[in-house]
């Protein structure tokens, strides 16, 4: 089944093209990378997939449904900057994704919690980053979202949180839904993933299963991505 | 799910206003209490002019005779007495500016809920937070006004209170529900007023001149639409003494949805974030 379908998608910011003519398609129960440098158009993409932007042109079907307050019900989003409350605790955020989301997964919530080494009487404000993060992440895969979108999740965190966090994905990952995952870490997210679209300036230059890329050029992802963006 | 996310905005005001209000009550009370203990007299009781219905039962003294220092803080009681009143207006229109483009702007969108259950839970949320801090700054100005009139008249204002309740309740409540009314479609022209501004763009710099003139050119519309409406009244009447028309009636409940869809419109299918 189609999970997520773009079709021809393009983004202008007055004469500034962010995306050009995207066209991407995502299968259910597969783990797949959005791979490409800063500015290349791998967040707008996402928050056009979020109905947090529009697309100048071109459409975009989540289950084929169109991008709208229905279809954020069917997305489960990990944004790149802290989005929680600092007045919230960890439990007063699961509260509020219980409250808001139908999909919300307490025992899954709890589990990876334990995992992340969290405990839920502490406040968002007296998180560090990377504990910030892992919340984050926690709460998106909390959910049994047909579409997780995962936007950088290893930025800015640790060896050791990193090794967690891509545990946390793994553990939670079921063929139900698929995720959409982005990063610079291409060695570290290369394990987990199925397929991979390598974006540059706004547009797709390379895509494949993980499989299909090695084994044609016989190089790893990370030497992939090395070479269609080197200067 | 209206239900869920009043509940929700509720919980986000009291987090973020609770400081404000403890530290209010505090700052009054400790006024209040230096006021009585320290610069309290006689004159202050006689101070104060008491008139219930139409009858002067205290003429009330010459200012002089309270002191100066007793004048100082009375004037800082009574703007903070103000200020609280005022004060859901500020922090409801900060909150909705933040709520579209602040970090946490995310969260907010991401919450599977049509835009204009989202407005409207704003809207009950804000008129909510009026009426407890406009209830917190009469009552201050009422606890001020006994506590320095050595709770002389406390009886004759409460039973007169009671008397024009039982009097004049359903007029009343018809009034404070139109009051209500007013407040929230002023606090929806606002909240459109940011969406057309957030639209455009989120830089601040040019936001706040087009939110401001999207509201003057609004209010100058409005009052040039109500002045033709009253034209044609309709059915005229009057609730305490104050008079209202059917059509204007009409043309506000009409004004108020197109606010509202213009409003959720805006945030659904304009604002980017």
């Amino acid at each position: 089944m189609m999970i997520l379908r773009a079709e021809k998608v393009s983004k202008r910011y007055f004469n500034k093209v962010a995306l050009s003519d995207l066209d991407i398609s995502l299968e259910q129960g597969k783990v797949v990378g959005l791979l490409g440098p800063n500015g290349s158009g791998k967040t707008t993409f996402l928050k056009l997939i979020n109905g947090f932007i529009r697309p100048s042109s071109g459409k975009i079907t989540v289950c084929d449904i169109d991008i709208g307050y229905r279809t954020k019900d069917l997305v489960s989003f990990l944004p790149d900057s802290e989005y929680l409350y600092d007045w919230m605790t960890i439990r007063e955020a699961a509260d509020t994704y219980a409250k808001f989301f139908k999909d919300y997964n307490k025992v899954r919530f709890n589990e990876l919690l334990d995992f992340m080494q969290l405990t839920a009487d502490i406040k968002v404000k007296s998180l560090s980053k990377g504990m910030k993060e892992k919340l984050a992440l926690a709460l998106t895969l909390s959910r049994d979202a047909r579409l997780i979108v995962l936007d950088e999740p290893l930025n800015g965190v640790d060896p050791v949180a990193r090794e967690q966090i891509l545990g946390a994905i793994v553990r939670s990952f079921s063929q139900d839904s698929t995720i959409l995952i982005t990063s610079h870490l291409i060695n570290e997210v290369e394990s987990i993933l199925d397929e991979a679209y390598f974006l540059k300036e706004g547009r797709i230059v390379l895509h494949d299963t993980t499989d299909n890329l090695r084994s044609e050029r016989n190089k790893s992802l990370d030497e992939l991505y090395r070479e269609v963006f080197a200067c | 799910m209206l239900g869920k996310l009043i509940g929700y905005e509720f919980i986000k005001k009291w987090r973020t206003s609770k400081f404000v209000l403890l530290g209010y009550a505090m700052i009054q009370a400790a006024l209040l209490l230096i006021m009585r203990v320290f610069l309290w007299n006689e004159h202050v009781a006689k101070g104060f002019q008491v008139k219930l219905d139409g009858v002067i039962i205290n003429e009330g003294s010459a200012s002089g005779d309270v002191g100066a220092a007793f004048a100082v803080l009375s004037g800082i009681f009574f703007l903070l007495a103000l200020f609280i009143g005022a004060y859901p207006f500020l922090e409801s229109i900060y909150r909705f500016e933040r709520d579209l483009s602040g970090k946490q702007a995310y969260l907010e969108l991401m919450l599977p809920v049509a835009a204009w259950k989202k407005v409207l839970a704003k809207l009950i949320t804000t008129l909510g937070s009026l009426i407890v801090c406009g209830t917190l700054s009469l009552m201050s100005m009422f606890v001020y006004f006994m506590v320095n009139s050595n709770f002389k008249y406390f009886l004759e204002i409460v039973k007169a209170f009671m008397e024009a309740l039982l009097r004049d309740g359903l007029s009343i409540v018809l009034l404070v529900l139109n009051m209500l009314f007013a407040f929230a479609f002023f606090y929806l022209v606002i909240f459109l007023c940011i969406t057309i501004a957030k639209s455009f763009t989120h830089k601040n710099a040019i936001a706040v001149p087009i939110g401001i003139l999207a509201f003057v050119l609004a209010i100058t519309g409005m009052a040039a639409l109500e002045a033709q409406v009253d034209k044609v009244p309709i059915y005229t009447y009057s609730i305490l003494g104050s008079e209202f028309t059917v059509s204007s009636i009409l043309l506000e409940l009409a004004l108020f949805v197109l606010a509202l869809m213009g409003t959720s419109q805006l945030m659904e299918k304009r604002i980017e974030h």
